[in-house]
């Protein structure tokens, strides 16, 4: 081969790299995107539980244990099945789930608690929805992995089931307890 | 039947007077805000209906992104502290004119410079071709 028909090669192979990088994208779900709080401390905000109608402030419950902090609501279809899953998870797992109950009616949330059972050790009240705001909660149900320091770690899109949790969430939790 | 259409129209056009814009509920104290307002939710996509601005979307996020905003704006926060406030919580996907970072090169130069190198390609390939033409004609 001539050594200035190399130049054909080239067209060839952006566009087996170009063909690469689409067919990637096409099994994406582009709805989600991801969390812009990776890596960063937890929002500080401080607001009623929902069940003892006491202010808490969310920093200082997070800090000194890894936990899940799950935003659901009474609206929410998919967040129904995944209430089962959370109550399994805390029987299970020794971690701490915290919850925000975004946009939602109190009595509602309530009573669905009392009546379905309460995985949340503490359920912050965000009626307005600017909880959810700092929290780049774009849809519901989503779960946030936080460590000891407060700070998130991952971001889960979607209701979460047991097995999820053992698949994705449970080996960082697993060197997120050995850190300081 | 000129008479049906034409009646037909007017009914049509005198729904569309009861079509309020999105931000016709909003009260603004001074025109400025009201144009900030607009201009700042025009340039954030919505995360819910993904191909529609903040401006437009009727999605309930993006009302209470418009509420947060035009508090915002009512405090007198600039264009950029604003985008900087909705980037801080949604990443840069929000934003419709995305920052010129490393991980967005290939978004803002892809195409030119694929045009680019195709374009020299093409130069190259075309040069080589008149040089053998030219081989070929007789000297003299």
């Amino acid at each position: 081969m001539k050594k200035k028909q190399w130049y054909f090669i080239i067209p060839i192979i952006l566009f087996i790299i170009l063909g690469i990088v689409l067919w990637k994208g096409l099994g994406k779900n582009t709805k989600v995107i991801p969390s812009a709080l990776l890596n960063k401390t937890v929002p500080e905000f401080s607001a009623p539980d929902l069940m003892t109608g006491k202010n808490e402030a969310s920093l200082a419950a997070l800090k000194g244990h890894v936990s899940l902090v799950n935003v659901w609501a009474t609206w929410c279809v998919p967040c129904k099945q995944e209430h089962v899953e959370l109550l399994t998870l805390k029987q299970r797992y020794p971690v701490a789930i915290y919850g925000i109950n975004y946009k939602d009616k109190t009595d509602e949330a309530r009573q669905w608690l009392k009546e379905q059972g309460n995985p949340y050790t503490i359920t912050w009240q965000d009626i307005n929805g600017k909880i959810g705001i700092e929290w780049g909660v774009s849809g519901v149900p989503e779960t946030f992995l936080v460590d000891k320091r407060g700070v998130i770690r991952y971001r889960y899109s979607g209701p979460i089931t047991v097995q999820i949790f053992q698949q994705q969430i449970l080996p960082m939790i697993a060197s997120l307890h050995s850190e300081n | 039947m000129f008479k049906v259409v034409l009646s037909f129209c007017l009914c049509v056009f005198a729904i569309t007077l009861y079509a309020e814009q999105v931000q016709d509920k909003y009260v603004f104290e001074t025109p400025a805000q009201h144009e900030q307002f607009y201009r700042v939710s025009s340039q954030l996509r919505c995360l819910v209906c993904q191909n529609q601005t903040l401006a437009d979307s009727d999605s309930e996020l993006a009302n209470d992104l418009r509420t947060e905003i035009l508090s915002q704006v009512k405090a007198g926060k600039s264009d950029q502290a604003i985008f900087d406030f909705v980037v801080a919580r949604y990443g840069d996907f929000v934003l419709y004119n995305p920052p010129v970072k490393p991980i967005t090169w290939v978004l803002w130069f892809g195409p030119m410079g694929l045009l680019l190198v195709c374009f020299v390609i093409w130069f190259l390939i075309s040069t080589q071709t008149r040089r053998s033409a030219m081989k070929l004609q007789p000297k003299g």
